[in-house]
């Protein structure tokens, strides 16, 4: 029965280790559920003028442009959220001219190709833009996602949010890859 | 059924539990996994799915991929790994009875399928005496598993021979994204079992997950009425540490294991009535320990991986006893040269030795003692073209085995268009091998059945092995396309056709006539390369979502698969559902409250006597208490008993496959 005393030994070492409970975390790690996580993350780590809450002071405008890759999982990460005492809401948008009424954007990787129509139409607008596509900052994008061996990375182009009149604090752009692209 | 033995165990197991689950607080926040509450460098810590040795996107993976997460597993219901694989598109799963599955992927199911490769975190649990895995020894349970990765198709050219018709991936989960522990009791019609883990943080940088599980299934019937003598009981644990070590990532991982499990089998004799169904039980020890380092090197922006495994096991049935010892090293480098070149290569040593103490009338291997080796090199490069639209992937390996003799190269090409970032078209052309296990190279007799004859002289039918043989081999070409329109919609579909060649087989050969214990003679049943086959085919899986709470999930698909083997003895026709189609509705559609239905549906096997049949399984989970779930379930609702394959080979008993009800309850600690 060695199997039956290395279980008991397993479950003694369990029982001692496992009083100190603590909070938990993610049991799966599925990629959108990460990316949605690091949305929040953005939004708590980079400031908005405030002109940016001008039309609407109380909420935190998530949006999604595009082909959501997300489904209900944003939906799920950000219900309830606040950001600087704003309530989190979640928009999807098709049409580019109502881009300016979010404060963040995430750009669907199919919808990359759009983003010299996207910069047009936002001007110098306060928002965030964040894709889904590595390439994304290279061209004018804020802030990109990349995959780097299994890990949700991202890469900040800080010309392009500085651009957009968006401050980026400095603890964000020590974890990013930084890229020199288009303003 | 010797079950007492494994149970003090699992009782004291249970009541450690119990009486430890009082004082445990509930302090904990919420059963949800809210990602937010992480740090932006713990964010960064968390691995996404990894499909084909190199870490991808699965909308980008060149081949026909599928995986079962976590949630899927959770959601699914199922309380064994064979049982999780039926939501596989494309997969075919039969259970045989209690302790018996077929699983097989693209054709040739059948309890001794021999054309898939499993892994469990980088280990081939594949059984080196028929190249194929004895699923009844891999108990592991789900709630320890983070995630299964099923490849459809070849996967030879980065895994070696036998991953003929696909490879499943199963990673098990590690200490470093839940922090705690869990119970979790499951009561069933005719199963029950615990499973119990502990996980968290450990000093710096580190993590630890230890687990344990206990698991007890009764006997299902006969056809005809009776008890099939089919019931097990299994113990499990595990153990493992994973952390960060200078620029890389460490992982040791061990853990221990015993089975026991009633069979009935057609036992023959050489006197009237030549063949009698008796309980031949099997008993299974085992363990293993594994040590693993990933190393980045930032200045090539390069990975090295170096595994290093021994894994023990011992097996016991009426035909003997079967010692196996496996130490494996494996190392994998991966090098981006330049923009557009992305290589892989790498290299495995096998050592296998193994002891085998049989009844040699009825099972002998010559030599019955044998240490080999296997050794292994591969390399593939990712060419990306046309600004990183196009992908094409060249690779192969070269594989020698000292069991047969034999080299084996193994190329693939495979090309990945991304039409749009969310819309790939993938196409591949590979040849692949499976090589003589042991049990089929050195096979010097198994007698499988005896058979009167007029003259009054009985005649043993023995299985032995057959000269000049060389590996099954095949070619198969792939079309897929993967795409994900919008939010709600994902689509994904494949289409295959593959050619076999030299499919090894046993061919009627020499008769004998044999003296002792009484006379007779013996017709040898000699291996041969018994001919060709072809399967064909289409799989589709289509997702979805309705709402945020509601999700629908088809798949289906198609196999035309024959066989030209002559009067070989082992028939694959109609063994494989030509048609299987699967639908799925997971919904919340309460706070607190999780509902999952399943509908699946498969032709008749007229190869292995099972009639088509439709199954429903119904699953409710209600969050008792953020920390505390219980879960109802109600299996095959539509059917109180149907078989879904027998197992042609041994003519071993198709049990029914009975209707079951079960309940739940998971404790987070």
């Amino acid at each position: 029965m060695m199997a039956c005393r290395v279980l008991a030994l397993a479950l003694v070492t369990l029982l001692s280790v496992s009083q100190q409970s603590a909070p938990q975390a993610a049991a799966f790690a599925d990629e959108y559920r990460i990316k949605a996580a690091f949305l929040f993350n953005f939004a708590k780590f980079v400031q908005w003028p405030p002109q940016a809450y001008q039309n609407d002071p109380e909420h935190q405008v998530f949006c999604v442009f595009g082909a959501d890759p997300f489904g209900p999982v944003l939906d799920h990460t950000l219900a309830g959220k606040q950001v600087e005492g704003r309530s989190v809401v979640v928009r999807r948008v098709q049409d580019r001219e109502e881009l300016r009424r979010c404060q963040l954007v995430f750009v669907a990787a199919a919808e990359g190709e759009l983003l010299p129509e996207i910069l047009t139409s936002l001007g110098n607008s306060p928002v965030l833009l964040v894709g889904d596509d590595p390439d994304f900052v290279r061209d004018g994008g804020a802030i990109s996602f990349v995959l780097r061996k299994g890990h949700v990375r991202f890469a900040i182009n800080p010309k392009a949010a500085q651009q957009a009149r968006l401050k980026i604090d400095a603890q964000l752009l020590d974890l990013a890859e930084i890229v020199k692209g288009k303003p | 059924m010797r079950r007492a033995r494994v149970r003090p165990c699992r009782w004291a197991l249970f009541l450690l539990f119990v009486c430890r689950g009082v004082s445990w607080s509930l302090e904990v926040p919420s059963g949800s996994q809210d990602l937010t509450e992480l740090s932006l460098e713990e964010l960064m810590g968390l691995r996404v799915t990894s499909v084909s040795r190199r870490e991808e996107r699965l909308i980008d993976a060149a081949g026909a991929v599928f995986v079962l997460t976590q949630d899927d597993l959770r959601r699914s219901g199922a309380r064994n790994l064979p049982e999780a694989l039926r939501g596989v598109p494309g997969l075919h799963m039969a259970q045989i009875n209690a302790s018996l599955w077929a699983v097989s992927i693209r054709g040739f199911t059948d309890r001794f399928a021999n054309k898939l490769l499993v892994l469990v975190d980088g280990r081939n649990v594949a059984s080196h005496l028929f190249s194929g895995v004895f699923f009844e020894g891999l108990d592991i349970p789900l709630s320890e598993i983070d995630r299964i990765e099923i490849v459809r198709g070849p996967g030879g050219a980065l895994w070696g021979t036998n991953a003929v018709n696909g490879v499943i991936n199963i990673v098990t989960r590690s200490g470093r994204e839940t922090r705690g522990g869990s119970v979790e009791v499951n009561l069933e019609t005719g199963e029950r079992s615990i499973v119990g883990s502990g996980e968290g943080p450990l000093g710096t940088g580190s993590t630890y997950r230890i687990w344990g599980a206990g698991s007890e299934v009764d006997d299902l019937t006969q056809p005809g009425g009776g008890s099939a003598r089919d019931g097990r009981t299994s113990v499990r644990g595990g153990a493992r540490l994973d952390g960060g070590l200078g620029n890389g990532e460490y992982n040791l991982s061990a853990g221990l294991y015993e089975m026991e499990s009633d069979r009935l089998n057609n036992t023959p004799q050489l006197d009237a009535p030549y063949a009698r169904l008796l309980p031949d039980p099997l008993s299974l020890t085992g363990g293993y320990t594994s040590a693993r380092w990933s190393r980045d090197r930032p200045a090539s922006r390069s990975t090295d991986t170096l595994q290093v495994y021994v894994d023990l096991i011992r097996r016991s049935e009426r035909t003997g006893t079967i010692k196996v010892r496996t130490i494996d090293i494996d190392f994998q480098s991966n090098v981006p040269i330049g923009e557009s070149h992305d290589l892989l290569w790498g290299s495995e040593v096998r050592q296998i030795a193994d002891e085998l103490r049989t009844d040699a009338f009825h099972f002998s291997l010559s030599p019955s003692q044998r240490t080999s080796l296997l050794w292994s090199v591969f390399v593939q490069d990712q060419i990306s073209l046309a600004e990183r639209r196009v992908h094409l992937s060249l690779g192969s390996k070269l594989e020698y085995s000292e069991v047969t003799g034999e080299w084996n190269a193994l190329p693939s090409v495979r090309a990945r268009w991304n039409l749009r970032p969310n819309q790939v078209v993938w196409a591949s052309a590979s040849s692949s091998a499976r090589t003589r296990g042991r049990s089929e190279a050195d096979l010097e007799g198994f007698w499988l059945a005896t058979v009167p004859t007029e003259s009054g002289l009985p005649v043993r039918i023995v299985f032995t092995r057959g000269e000049g043989l060389g590996s099954e081999e095949m070619v198969a070409w792939e079309l897929g396309y993967r795409s994900q329109p919008s939010a709600a919609l994902a689509f994904d579909v494949a289409a295959f056709h593959n050619d076999y060649e030299h499919v090894l087989a046993s061919c009627v050969g020499r008769l004998e006539p044999a003296a002792v214990p009484v006379p007779h003679l013996i017709q040898y049943m000699e291996g041969c390369e018994a001919g060709t086959a072809t399967a064909e085919g289409l799989e589709l899986a289509l997702t979805w979502t309705l709402s945020p709470r509601w999700s629908w999930s088809l798949s289906a698909s198609r196999l035309n698969f024959s066989t030209r083997l002559g009067d070989a003895s082992a028939q694959w026709d109609g063994t494989s559902p030509r048609h299987m189609a699967q639908l799925r509705l997971q919904g919340d559609p309460a706070p607190g409250w999780k509902s999952d239905l399943a509908a699946y549906y498969s032709d008749s096997l007229p190869g292995a006597g099972s009639p088509a049949f439709v199954r429903l399984d119904l699953r409710l989970e209600r969050e008792l208490r953020p920390e505390l779930s219980l879960e109802l379930i109600g299996r095959n609702l539509l059917d109180g008993e149907h078989s879904e394959s027998g197992d042609p080979f041994t003519g071993g008993v198709a049990a029914e496959i009975r209707r079951s009800f079960g309940a739940s309850l998971r404790w987070r600690l």
